[in-house]
């Protein structure tokens, strides 16, 4: 079997070990949000107010919080909305960005000077103030729902996925192969989708997992703000914080959400960083 | 069928496939606050020539000079700015986008750079193929069994039909890009330095194989390169550009038995002979490269020109017809020590 670049590229990612490791925790952190909360019977929301503020232990491994929630199933269930809002927000943009750009980049002229003048003018704009506008027009009952934050994010974070996207089309527009291809008599669509998004698809993929972490943290300022997803990394650290004072600290609270969204994103960076490198065009091995 | 019908009306050998008459191509630049044009690069002014079928026509000069822009106006890859190109008789700017499309199954194209030429994410089967399954010529295995054809042609293996470019040596890919370009059986082939990447031993390789391939089919070549022993190699005729203009066109032996123009005659000097006994003796030429932004007025070569003389600094020189021996068509030379030979055109 004949080994394609992006196969290479692959080979190149199994042997970078703080890439491995990176994909394993992120995997372990995923599968047991995802599985350990139906398998355990947890309950994030059940409150038990004789149990307020306790201390880990054998039966709350994490403690449990200041209406006697358990710790453990509340970063477990909110990992999910983190999760789920980093990559369908990264989705979003992926999807928009990557469209708009590649037509900006393939056309040109005046059509790209159009559309590149647009996203400069939002990208003009405070984010925040564009996310909040966005959660603001849905209806009071969707909010702390996770639809409109992914939206929200998506489609503040398409801007920079555009503008990456269309500068690579760009030089790829001119590359000699496109003009073969022009030539052969290949139609529009044809080219963009074989020729050229092909060649566009690695820096994407490593510009896309960059963008889960930043958007992750995006979602738990919203979340800290209070405009996030009622039940997320960012409002549990939002939760612990709002428990530290001088007299007495709860530290459970804060830890284990902050060392769960730290350890995410520090793994999503291994793994960009490792993607990055091996689709690097000038790395041979 | 529109082309099937002026097929038959030009068809005859006489009849020459490519005419390009004033051909002219200004790159704006663009600048200032409002991204207004600034200045325009005078890429090729005022070009003509033709191209019979089954001849070589080799388009020669320093880099710079417009031969690639020449080669890209040809097949329409750039719109011209001014001046017609007419292949097999139609005229390519009047085209409508689907003809045109019918209309480049005739023409194709060899780059220079044999890497960037195929795409890096695709098997050179893939590759050769897309013109057969984009014009519905070929499908399923008919199509595999003629990429595996076209890659024999070239001197590939058929096996090789699931490689990625990555895996091939710059003369094999350039073979690969020959294949490709056949695939439609073209009648015009534009070679765009087709040759000037690869290693000697190789380049000989390459132009025997595209001269072999020309008896076989019939094929008609624009062969663009600065290199003159090549183009002396594969070429009937030999057009010499400088600065964005033809200044001399002849018959390839005759050009190198004897040149007119000062700046051809400096190129051939300038041009190695591999032969110990010949001793090198070239015209130096003064000066530097004038910009094609603000070319010099009058003939463009007047300011590096050993004999320039009154008239050169500011009347632009016409094509002028020279007779002597081995001048089976017209020796065009623009250059106004020839003022009393008579107008070409």
């Amino acid at each position: 079997m004949r080994k394609s670049p992006l196969q290479l590229a692959l080979q190149r990612v199994l042997r970078n070990r703080m890439a491995i490791g990176g994909a394993s925790l992120l995997i372990a952190i995923t599968l047991s949000c995802v599985l350990l909360p139906p398998l355990l019977g947890l309950d994030p929301n059940h409150t038990q107010p004789s149990l307020r503020n306790e201390a880990p232990s054998a039966r709350f491994i994490f403690g449990t919080d200041t209406l006697g929630r358990d710790v453990f199933a509340r970063v477990l269930v909110g990992g999910r909305t983190s999760l789920l809002v980093g990559i369908a927000a990264t989705a979003v943009s992926i999807l928009v960005g990557v469209t708009y750009g590649a037509v900006a980049g393939f056309y040109g002229g005046k059509v790209d000077e159009a559309m590149m003048r647009l996203v400069d003018f939002l990208y003009g704009l405070p984010y925040m103030f564009l996310v909040i506008l966005i959660m603001l027009m849905f209806s009071e009952t969707a909010r702390g729902d996770a639809l409109p934050v992914f939206l929200a994010l998506g489609l503040v974070q398409w801007l920079t996925m555009a503008r990456i996207v269309r500068g690579q089309v760009l030089t790829l527009r001119h590359q000699e192969f496109v003009l073969a291809a022009e030539l052969i008599g290949a139609s529009d669509a044809r080219i963009l989708l074989r020729h050229v998004l092909p060649n566009v698809l690695g820096i994407v993929v490593v510009y896309g997992t960059l963008m889960v972490p930043s958007v992750i943290i995006l979602e738990s300022f919203l979340s800290f703000l209070g405009l996030g997803v009622a039940l997320s990394w960012g409002q549990l650290v939002a939760d612990g914080i709002a428990v530290v004072n001088p007299i007495r600290s709860y530290w459970w609270i804060l830890v284990w959400p902050s060392l769960f969204l730290g350890a995410t994103l520090l793994s999503l960076n291994f793994v960009g960083d490792g993607l990055r490198d091996a689709l690097d065009p000038k790395a041979r091995t | 069928m529109p082309q099937a019908a002026s097929v038959s009306v030009n068809s005859g050998p006489q009849s020459p496939l490519v005419e390009v008459s004033g051909l002219r191509k200004y790159f704006p630049v663009r600048g200032g606050l409002f991204g207004g044009v600034v200045n325009q690069v005078r890429a090729v002014e005022d070009v003509s020539f033709s191209i019979k079928r089954g001849e070589t026509l080799g388009l020669v000069g320093e880099s710079g000079c417009g031969k690639t822009t020449v080669g890209r106006l040809l097949l329409r890859l750039i719109e011209p700015s001014a001046g017609r190109v007419r292949f097999g008789g139609e005229d390519l700017a009047t085209l409508s986008s689907s003809a045109l499309r019918q209309m480049r199954q005739r023409m194709q194209i060899v780059f220079q750079d044999p890497y960037s030429s195929l795409n890096p994410r695709r098997t050179v089967g893939d590759a050769i193929g897309e013109p057969l399954f984009v014009h519905g010529r070929a499908r399923g295995a008919e199509l595999e069994r003629r990429v595996t054809e076209l890659l024999e042609r070239v001197g590939l293996p058929g096996g090789y039909r699931s490689r990625y470019p990555h895996e091939f040596s710059g003369g094999q890919r350039q073979r690969v890009c020959i294949a490709r370009a056949l695939a439609l059986s073209p009648e015009l082939v534009v070679c765009d330095e087709a040759v000037s990447a690869l290693d000697i031993s190789i380049q000989a390789q390459i132009l025997n194989l595209l001269r072999d391939l020309q008896d076989e089919y019939g094929l008609t070549y624009l062969f663009i390169s600065h290199n003159l022993n090549v183009v002396r190699h594969i070429a009937d005729r030999i057009a010499v550009m400088y600065l964005g203009k033809l200044v001399e066109e002849a018959d390839a032996e005759r050009l190198f038995e004897s040149p007119q123009h000062p700046y051809t005659r400096a190129l051939m000097s300038a041009n190695p002979v591999p032969d110990p006994d010949v001793p090198l003796r070239p015209v130096c030429l003064q000066g530097e490269l004038p910009s094609p932004l603000d070319p010099p007025a009058g003939c463009r070569f007047h300011t590096r020109c050993p004999s320039a003389f009154q008239p050169c600094s500011h009347i632009v020189p016409e094509a002028r017809l020279i007779s002597g021996p081995h001048t089976t068509e017209g020796h065009r030379v623009w250059c106004h020590l020839y003022d009393d030979a008579p107008n070409s055109d």
